[in-house]
């Protein structure tokens, strides 16, 4: 009978496994020579370009999680980074500066609350998990009545969130400063800081969809109602990774504001937004490494264009300063890769693995996002014509 | 056991519809699996709770309604189901056959009545309750997930049952590893012994439209239910793949011991499959029997063809 | 609040209603059509702003100008359509809503890097300035008085249009059934066409209207509109044009009666109690108030 089962060892198995290891090792090697030689090497600028790419690796691979693996498109995650940011700077910051004078709206323990004997980077990473921690917790009360929305709906909530937040923070004077920010914040976010957390980020976000609940998130995004019918909850399921998203967007703001010295809410509203979905969209969004990608290319690039927007001798002409331009560019080259290239430069997969030359099944047959245009429905219709019922 | 046989012992009859005592029901069946019965005599017609298959009642809806907007898709509609059956359920379209389907998943809440599985009452529950209780279902126009691959389609439904916690995945603990292992394990095995092995690694988007309607099953089985709900498996298919999908529910029919309800308007499926069958018209069940019963009965005819009279009475 | 100072409100929200209003329509048409929240709306308020600023320091007649600022806006959408939407045809929602982010950003840029970045004084023609005396003391801008009557009988128009007109019906049939349109012969991409055509015309003359209201032009002054008319077409129903004109109206209404009642500690809030508001709508009734919505078919 059939029902003896073929004891055979699942193709894929061990030697992806292995490679995988392989290449994650490779790839943290890698990753910490960058950042002993950003530490070591690297003037000034340098190393907050590499800090600042590391950050936004963070709440790249925080969307992506979320965006990306469940699908629900969130508009709300510099939210998230900014209650990290903010929850963290009232921490680290010295008693001096949270005096009631300045900032009349904190209890006696928060603004007597000292961290500036600890070593710096202790007093980092106690910061950024509070911080984190604080970003999970509204998350999770945020989004416990958000996740039931899908698509654009969720899209518009998430947004509003933002500007509830934004809202906030420019309004609470007693405990924000409002518009001013808060400053004197230590800048003790150096690139080792910056690329654990990265690295963190990266490793989280690849386990859990190598498992139970990245394959619940996938398949929710997938088809929601087949993976209902599966024994997938997809409230809990879309909330585990809004909730994780929050965390690690939190961790980041906290690591950003240890790198500026200063938070004010300017920095943390639609630019930042639309910067971070530029990024994961670009890399593709259900890829990792893509949003990894596209944080760097995010990073770099509006600093590589930025001698031209300084101003530029082509020849015999002579350019003044061209504000606005990098912004220019890049919304040009996003509109050119929704239409030419909508699943970004990785779509689902791994870089990794495609470097390693074996294929992953998302690069078979439909590596490709099909876009559903009527021809192509009538064209299933007439293939299927029971399955319009 | 290999499909395979099956559809050759059916392939023959399906340029008509076949007569079900033709099909060699019952032949092979595991031990676990309640042989089916002659019914001595018994009068079995409309509204009949009587059921050929003689084991304990494993599924039972009680005048179950459902309306949308005032228009009733399900109307006081019954059922005891026994453990091992086949129940067919035909109907013209929009007869509410799949409402009965959504109704019994937890998709949708029914109006009134109430559905109970081995005596537990599900009325209300999630779908994903549902499914953990043990009915899982396939749909009419298929649903898999696309952009994973087929082990995956399978590993995201066999998971219901022993996953690893949460800090224990992102921690990697030896435990994680060794439950995905298993996991692993038997799912390619599941795969295997449905012939769909081969396809392991291929996206579900990927795979020919035969193999994505058993994908759609294997991966409902994966959440080793008790009752399979199949709507229209038989959907978009030719007369030869409809004979292959129908030996394919016989051999997991006999395989798992399952109890199976089949929505389909294909009689070359429906008829040599089902034990007993229920009529749907109007959201009412208007005829019940064994297929031979159901066949013949004068308001199934009308349900599907109408009447003369009205044609009749245009006429005059 | 006493009765002139009522009347004041009165007029004054119903005349930032009919602002939102008239861009609330753009968003609802184009979304009832192609499923595209379309936030570089707001872009096109932006560019008629300007162009007026800009015709209107060419020391052109005001008539002139007025029309020329919706001309350009109308061949700005027609353009955006044409080189940035028409590819997705058929593309996901959220790919849509992604690109009109990135037309949204390309374009106050390019007003960056053109204007400037220095607000510019709007330049309200003469007629529109001052107040006018109503009786029982009440004193109204002309300028709020135009806009309503502006925009009320724009929208008489576009009923006449969209009921009346073998076109308008035609995108009426495709917003309720694109497919079943395409069957019935009805071109697609003319309506479409159409849509933006007649969204950007009203987004034009909304922002010769927002323009005098406020009183300056930047190169960032159609976010919060779009924001607020966005949060419009939501309390409406997404993609119903009554809806989105309703929903405008209660947002004015709402917005400038909070300012008025809450107290002053609480008005900077503003926004955040919109939003929530706007949050509340999506969990409770999505479908919005004129909106209906089918169960998803299983």
């Amino acid at each position: 009978m059939a029902a003896v089962v073929a004891r055979q060892r699942p193709v894929r198995a061990r030697g992806h496994d292995r490679r995988q290891i392989v290449l994650a090792i490779v790839v943290l090697v890698l990753g910490a020579l960058g950042a002993w030689y950003a530490d070591a090497n690297l003037n000034g600028y340098r190393q907050q370009l590499f800090i600042l790419c590391a950050i936004y690796a963070v709440v790249a691979v925080a969307l992506a999680l979320t965006s990306g693996f469940t699908g629900v498109f969130s508009l709300g995650q510099i939210g998230f980074l900014a209650i990290g940011a903010y929850v963290s700077a009232l921490l680290s910051m010295p008693p001096a500066g949270k005096q009631p004078m300045l900032l009349p709206g904190l209890p006696e323990w928060l603004a007597t609350f000292d961290s500036s004997g600890w070593h710096p980077q202790a007093a980092l990473l106690f910061a950024s998990l509070v911080g984190g921690l604080a970003a999970a917790l509204i998350g999770a009360l945020v989004g416990a009545p958000l996740m039931r929305l899908s698509g654009n709906y969720v899209a518009v909530a998430t947004m509003g969130f933002l500007i509830i937040v934004h809202s906030v923070a420019v309004n609470w004077d007693d405990v924000t400063r409002g518009a001013r920010g808060l400053s004197q914040i230590p800048t003790s976010t150096n690139p080792w800081a910056a690329y654990v957390w990265a690295a963190i980020a990266v490793y989280v976000a690849l386990r859990l969809r190598n498992s139970p609940y990245g394959r619940a998130m996938i398949a929710s995004r997938e088809n929601i109602i087949a993976s209902r019918s599966v024994g997938v909850n997809v409230l809990r399921t879309r909330l585990l990774a809004f909730v994780v998203s929050a965390f690690l967007t939190g961790v980041a703001g906290s690591l950003l504001a240890h790198q500026i010295g200063t938070v004010a809410p300017s920095g943390f509203y639609f630019a930042t937004t639309f910067t971070v979905v530029i990024m994961v969209v670009l890399g593709g969004m259900g890829s990792i490494s893509g949003a990894v990608v596209g944080a760097i290319i995010m990073t770099l690039t509006p600093e590589l264009l930025r001698p031209i927007e300084d101003g530029v001798s082509l020849g015999p002409l002579e350019f003044g300063a061209l504000y606005g331009l990098s912004n220019i560019i890049i919304a040009i080259g996003f509109i050119l890769v929704m239409i030419f290239r909508p699943q970004g430069l990785l779509g689902d997969r791994e870089l990794g693995l495609a470097l390693l030359g074996r294929r992953t099944p998302q690069q078979d047959a439909s590596g490709e996002d099909i876009a559903i245009t009527p021809e192509l429905v009538s064209a299933a219709d007439a293939a299927n014509p029971d399955s319009r019922g | 056991m290999r499909y395979t046989p099956a559809v050759r012992s059916t392939v023959a009859d399906v340029a008509s519809v076949p007569d079900p005592s033709r099909i060699p029901q019952g032949q092979g069946l595991p031990q676990t699996v309640p042989r089916l019965q002659a019914d001595d005599g018994q009068q079995i017609g409309l509204g009949s709770k009587v059921s050929i298959v003689t084991g304990d009642v494993i599924l039972e809806a009680t005048d179950v309604s459902r309306s949308f907007r005032g228009l009733q898709a399900l109307a006081d509609y019954n059922l005891q189901l026994r453990t091992g059956e086949i129940l067919g359920v035909i109907g013209p379209n929009g007869a509410g056959k799949t409402t009965l389907f959504n109704v019994m998943t937890g998709f949708l809440p029914p109006t009134s009545g109430s559905i109970r599985l081995r005596g537990q009452d599900i009325t209300g529950k999630a779908p994903d309750q549902v499914t953990a209780l043990g009915i899982a279902r396939t749909f009419q126009n298929i649903r898999l997930f696309a952009r994973m691959t087929v082990l995956d389609n399978v590993k995201t439904a066999q998971q219901l049952h022993g996953k690893a916690g949460f800090w224990e995945t992102v921690l990697s603990t030896p435990g994680f590893l060794r439950k995905e292992r298993a996991l692993e394990e038997r799912a390619y095995a599941h795969l295997e012994s449905l012939g769909l092995a081969r396809f392991a690694s291929t996206h579900a988007s990927a795979l020919p439209y035969g193999f994505q309607r058993k994908l759609e099953i294997a991966r409902a089985l994966a959440t080793e239910p008790a009752v399979l709900l199949l709507d229209e498996p038989a959907a978009g298919m030719n007369a030869q793949e409809t004979a292959e999908i129908t030996g394919f529910i016989r051999t997991i029919h006999e395989r798992f011991g399952l109890t199976i309800i089949v929505v389909e308007h294909d009689m070359s499926l429906i008829m040599p499959l089902s034990h007993r069958i229920q009529v749907l018209n109007y959201g009412r069940v208007i005829a019940a029997g064994t297929p031979g019963e159901v066949r013949g009965d004068p308001r199934v005819i009308e349900a599907y063809l109408g009447v003369d009279e009205p044609v009749a009475a245009v006429g005059a | 609040m006493s009765g002139a100072e009522f009347g004041q409100q009165f007029i004054n929200a119903l005349s930032l209603g009919s602002i939102y209003a008239l861009v609330a329509i753009g968003l609802a048409m184009v979304f009832s059509i192609l499923r595209l929240i379309n936030f570089a709306h707001g872009e096109a308020l932006m560019i008629g702003a300007v162009f007026a600023v800009l015709f209107a320091e060419r020391g052109l007649p005001w008539p002139v100008w007025t029309l020329l600022a919706v001309a350009v806006t109308v061949l700005g959408g027609l353009i955006v359509e044409r080189v940035a939407y028409r590819p997705l045809r058929g593309a996901p929602d959220v790919t849509l809503l992604l690109t009109s982010l990135g037309v949204s950003i390309g374009l106050q840029n390019g007003a960056l890097l053109t204007f400037g970045s220095q607000p510019r004084a709007f330049p309200t023609p003469e007629p529109l300035l001052g107040q006018i005396l109503l009786p029982g003391a009440v004193q109204i801008s002309r300028v709020n008085l135009v806009t309503v009557l502006t925009a009320i009988s724009l929208m008489v128009v576009l009923t006449w249009f969209v009921t009346r007109t073998q076109t308008g019906i035609a995108m009426r049939a495709t917003a309720e059934n694109a497919m079943a349109a395409r069957l019935m012969g009805i071109n697609i991409n003319t309506v479409i066409v159409v849509a933006f055509l007649l969204g950007a015309a009203l987004a034009g003359v909304a922002a010769l209207l927002w323009g005098a209201r406020v009183g300056r032009v930047e190169y960032s002054m159609g976010f919060i509109p779009v924001l607020k008319a966005f949060v419009a077409t939501v309390i409406g129903g997404f993609g119903s044009i009554p809806g989105a004109v309703l929903g405008a109206y209660i947002l004015g209404f709402g917005e400038i009666f909070l300012v008025a009642l809450l107290p002053d500690s609480l008005t900077s809030y503003r926004d955040a109690f919109i939003f929530s508001a706007l949050i509340l709508i999506l969990l409770f009734r999505p479908q919005g108030i004129l909106g209906s919505t089918e169960p998803e078919k299983i």
